[in-house]
């Protein structure tokens, strides 16, 4: 009995040194891994483009493996586990992965929110304005930039939260619910938005928030150490999306049909999205980066330590080390 | 085998659980990994007592495990009261089995999250749709283990009762229904695990309270310490649960492993 | 019932089997019994059964003639595969015969039902009662008021010794006593027969001796008519009235003889009748008999 004992024992022993080595090794990959992954959501911006062009393959250099995510949560997942070296994300989630001490760092924006993300309410609900809001259903998906937009649309017109039922639901069973009528309201993007605003009246949008101040977007992230090892995929990435944003803004027509291609959808709704969304130029990224995002994901990650969502959010320095226009800088020049 | 005390095997279960534990603290001291990845002890400590004084998102630590044992358990008693009798009939009578062994063999492989938008849709964003899927998660293995349980019954236990004057429906209540119990149970206890792995599934939409909408919740949020605490809490019960039903398993077919 | 049944069944007296019969081929079997069609109590009138096997049909059973009479206790013995079951299930109304009838008192046996008691070989109790509850099962779904049949359940228990086991549940009991329990549970309903399925064979050869005494005293007190399946030869004469052989493959009738060393153990109380000489031979010439199978 002893002796089995004393195997079983090693072979535990073995086992949990497997486990562990496993989970380090799983940590990032090899630094002279000539390749890169990305994470993509598939937004209505420059990255659409670069896809369906297939710049990434063709112009960075290196091996690139594409990944499609469906929430920003999960790129937090996959940067925060190395299995992807750049993502992109909505200024929630990545407020979340830099207060959760994720190493990363914001380089670019992809996109502004502007009526891209919509809050819309059923035509017989009778809801005009925020304040209406009280006592009714409305739903949103939790923790992404339209669930920030909407609980500070609440916030400045005086709503407690708690005077509304505020449901957490997939873009895909918002759709579902508003057709049962089970819901009055519901903050979210394309394509849903487009099926609810058949029916529906617009009561805000990001647009109209964003200069209240409350800017959400979507912006790409890196792992640090992706970065510093190779610092030149990252600028010529910006490159990519610098070029992007030119077709966007210069030659909407070409960028409307990209997309519509690469999505499988109509041009003209491509066309809507596109306006729905703003772009920058290199100027203004270099603007956005240096002076306005940290603050952002500063006032988001603030506003989740409020909701009681994450714990604690660090101070203005730590978001600003973060954030970065070094990548835009080399790319532009 | 019915040593007392400490057997080897005792002895070895808590020396895992003891190992896991330090493991868990080992790692987590080394500092090699960020909170996000493996919380510590102690932040999932000091998670559990913030969320059980203070609540998470409106409602404490206590209404979230009451909401998923309301659901989990009114679930399972509708499992009970139906997939037991259909299941037994079903073994009993293949007339019965072959109206329900379609239906049930079609949707048993499918992921909950697969239909479960079809269930939205059709029951709303309330209990209905929550019940649904758990209901549904949980009839399959009862609904299986009972027909296999019939069909495992010794055909002479049958005949024995046919010999003694028994008509078809005393066959069944008297003979098919205990001699099936075991096997009964042992879908039950199946049911439980799976209802258990679908509550989380069930509280994805348009849930604002439970356990399984409450480690969603976390995670959105990159919250590891409340979603370990929640899988912890989430795993002690789903244990206490099954302990239970081995209880009453105990007391009721107390013939079980002596024939 | 009048006790002159146990007169009829010793009547004509057997010679000792002929030794001609040992490399037994000839097409007819031996048929005994030959009473009043009034006296019997079942006719096996050319019973036939066949099974489906891997590469056709699979002969179990040919040509099966013979009647039982009232208050007879017939041993069917044979080899192992001789399909001695499978007529025992045929009587019980378990299967059919794929050819032949079986009449029980004029009228063809189909399906199961509580005139034919049977006692299997591991008796399906129901573990969930007590043993009072398994012994009063029959009467109960009969539809017998409960004040009617517990005092024959008390009786029926006292009969098999069990008296005081009444209230322990099945699990509880060695394997002779659960047998004991199975022979109470199919006698309570008073059956016109009891067939009995090889019922001591899974038991350790002291319990048998006593379940065998029981059995027999049953037999002798009752005057039911008992059909019993084995494959031991000294069982077969230690209880029968009336000893039928079956031939390996197909199972055919090759002997069909009187014994009465059952009564003598009873009415003369011959305790060791088994080392007679005459009990020998009988053991010899059987055994002879089925092993040249």
């Amino acid at each position: 009995m002893k002796q089995n004992f004393r195997k079983f024992s090693a072979l535990f022993l073995v086992l949990v040194l497997a486990v562990l080595s496993f989970a380090a090794c799983s940590g990032g990959k090899n630094k002279d891994d000539n390749s890169v992954t990305i994470g993509t959501l598939d937004l209505v911006n420059g990255d659409l483009i670069a896809q369906y062009e297939d710049w990434y393959a063709k112009e960075l250099g290196v091996d690139v493996k594409i990944i499609r995510f469906d929430s920003g949560k999960d790129i937090n997942s996959a940067i925060a586990s190395g299995g992807i070296d750049i993502g992109q994300e909505g200024t929630s989630p990545a407020a979340l992965a830099i207060a959760n001490d994720i190493d990363v760092e914001v380089f670019w924006v992809a996109d502004v929110i502007g009526s891209a993300e919509t809050l819309v309410a059923k035509k017989d609900s009778g809801i005009k304005t925020i304040k209406d809001l009280k006592g009714k259903k409305v739903a949103t998906p939790f923790a992404s930039t339209a669930h920030y937009s909407l609980l500070n649309a609440l916030k400045q017109n005086g709503v407690a939260e708690t005077d509304v039922e505020l449901l957490d639901l997939q873009p895909d069973d918002i759709f579902a619910t508003w057709q049962r009528n089970d819901i009055d309201a519901a903050y979210v993007w394309y394509p849903v938005l487009d099926n609810l605003l058949a029916d529906g009246v617009v009561v805000t949008d990001s647009a109209q928030l964003a200069e209240q101040g409350v800017i959400t977007a979507d912006v790409n992230v890196v792992r640090r150490a992706y970065a510093e090892a190779h610092p030149e995929v990252v600028q010529k990435f910006v490159e990519l999306q610098l070029r992007a944003n030119d077709i966007i803004n210069k030659q909407p027509d070409i960028a409307a049909q990209d997309i519509s291609k690469k999505l499988e959808i109509e041009e003209a709704d491509a066309a809507k999205q596109l306006k729905s969304f703003s772009y920058l130029d290199a100027a203004q990224q270099i603007e956005q980066l240096d002076n306005v995002f940290a603050q952002v994901l500063k006032d988001t990650a603030d506003f989740l330590v409020e909701q009681k969502s994450i714990k604690s959010a660090p101070d203005l320095e730590t978001f600003q080390s973060k954030v970065t226009s070094e990548f835009v800088k080399a790319a532009s020049k | 085998m019915k040593k007392k005390g400490f057997t080897i095997e005792r002895v070895l279960t808590i020396a895992t659980v003891v190992l896991i534990f330090l493991a868990w603290f080992g790692l987590t001291a080394t500092g090699a990994f960020s909170e996000t990845i493996i919380p510590s002890p102690k932040s999932v400590l000091e998670s559990l007592v913030d969320v059980s004084q203070n609540g998470y998102k409106g409602h404490t630590l206590l209404q979230h495990l009451g909401t998923s044992l309301k659901r989990l358990i009114i679930a399972y008693g509708l499992v009970i009261v139906t997939a037991v009798p259909l299941g037994l009939l079903s073994g009993y009578n293949s007339k019965v089995q072959a109206i329900l062994d379609p239906i049930i063999e079609f949707y048993r492989p499918l992921p909950p999250l697969a239909y479960y938008t079809i269930l939205v849709l059709w029951m709303g964003i309330d209990e209905g749709s929550k019940l649904a899927l758990l209901f549904l998660a949980g009839f399959a293995p009862v609904y299986i283990a009972c027909v296999a349980g019939v069909k495992r019954i010794k055909e002479d236990y049958i005949y024995g009762a046919e010999t003694l004057g028994a008509n078809k429906w005393q066959i069944f209540f008297y003979v098919i229904i205990p001699a099936a119990l075991t096997d009964v149970f042992t879908g039950l206890r199946t049911a439980l695990g799976v209802e258990y792995t679908t509550l989380v599934a069930a509280e994805m939409v348009a849930a604002t309270a439970g356990m399984g909408w409450l480690v969603l919740d976390a995670s959105n949020y990159l919250r590891s310490d409340i979603v370990f605490m929640g899988v912890i809490i989430m795993g002690i019960t789903g244990i206490l649960l099954d302990r239970l039903i081995q209880f009453i398993e105990k007391r009721i077919v107390h013939w079980k492993g002596r024939t | 019932m009048s006790e002159s049944w146990k007169e009829k069944l010793y009547e004509p007296s057997d010679e000792l089997i002929a030794v001609e019969n040992v490399n037994y081929e000839g097409p007819e079997p031996i048929v005994e019994g030959e009473g009043t069609p009034e006296e019997e109590l079942i006719t096996i009138d050319h019973v036939d059964l066949s099974y489906d096997g891997n590469t056709g049909p699979i002969k179990a059973l040919e040509d099966i003639n013979f009647n039982i009479f009232p208050g007879e206790f017939i041993c069917v013995l044979g080899p192992s595969g001789c399909g001695k079951s499978t007529l025992l299930k045929i009587l019980a109304g378990f299967i059919a015969p794929t050819t032949g009838t079986v009449k029980l008192e004029g009228e063809e046996i189909e399906g199961t039902d509580w005139h034919r008691g049977v006692v299997f070989q591991h008796p399906p109790l129901y573990n969930w009662y007590s043993v009072r509850k398994n012994v009063g099962f029959g009467p109960k779904v009969r539809g017998l008021p409960k004040e009617e049949y517990e005092p024959l359940v008390d009786e029926y228990l006292e009969k098999v010794g069990l008296s005081e086991f009444a209230e322990k549940k099945i699990y509880e009991l060695s394997g002779g006593m659960q047998q004991r329990v199975s022979i109470a549970r199919a006698l309570i309903n008073n059956p016109e027969i009891l067939l009995m399925d090889e019922p001591f064979g899974a038991l350790d050869a002291l319990t048998r001796e006593s379940v065998q005494d029981l059995t027999r005293k049953i037999w002798w007190e009752t005057g039911k008519t008992i059909f019993f399946i084995t494959h031991d030869v000294e069982e077969a004469l230690l209880l029968a009235s009336r000893i039928i052989v079956l031939s390996r493959h197909p199972g055919r009738v090759i002997e069909d003889i009187h014994v009465d060393f059952s009564r003598q153990i009873v009415e003369e109380n011959a305790t060791d009748i088994k080392f007679t000489e005459e009990f020998y031979k009988y053991r010899e010439q059987l055994l002879r008999l089925i092993n040249s199978q």
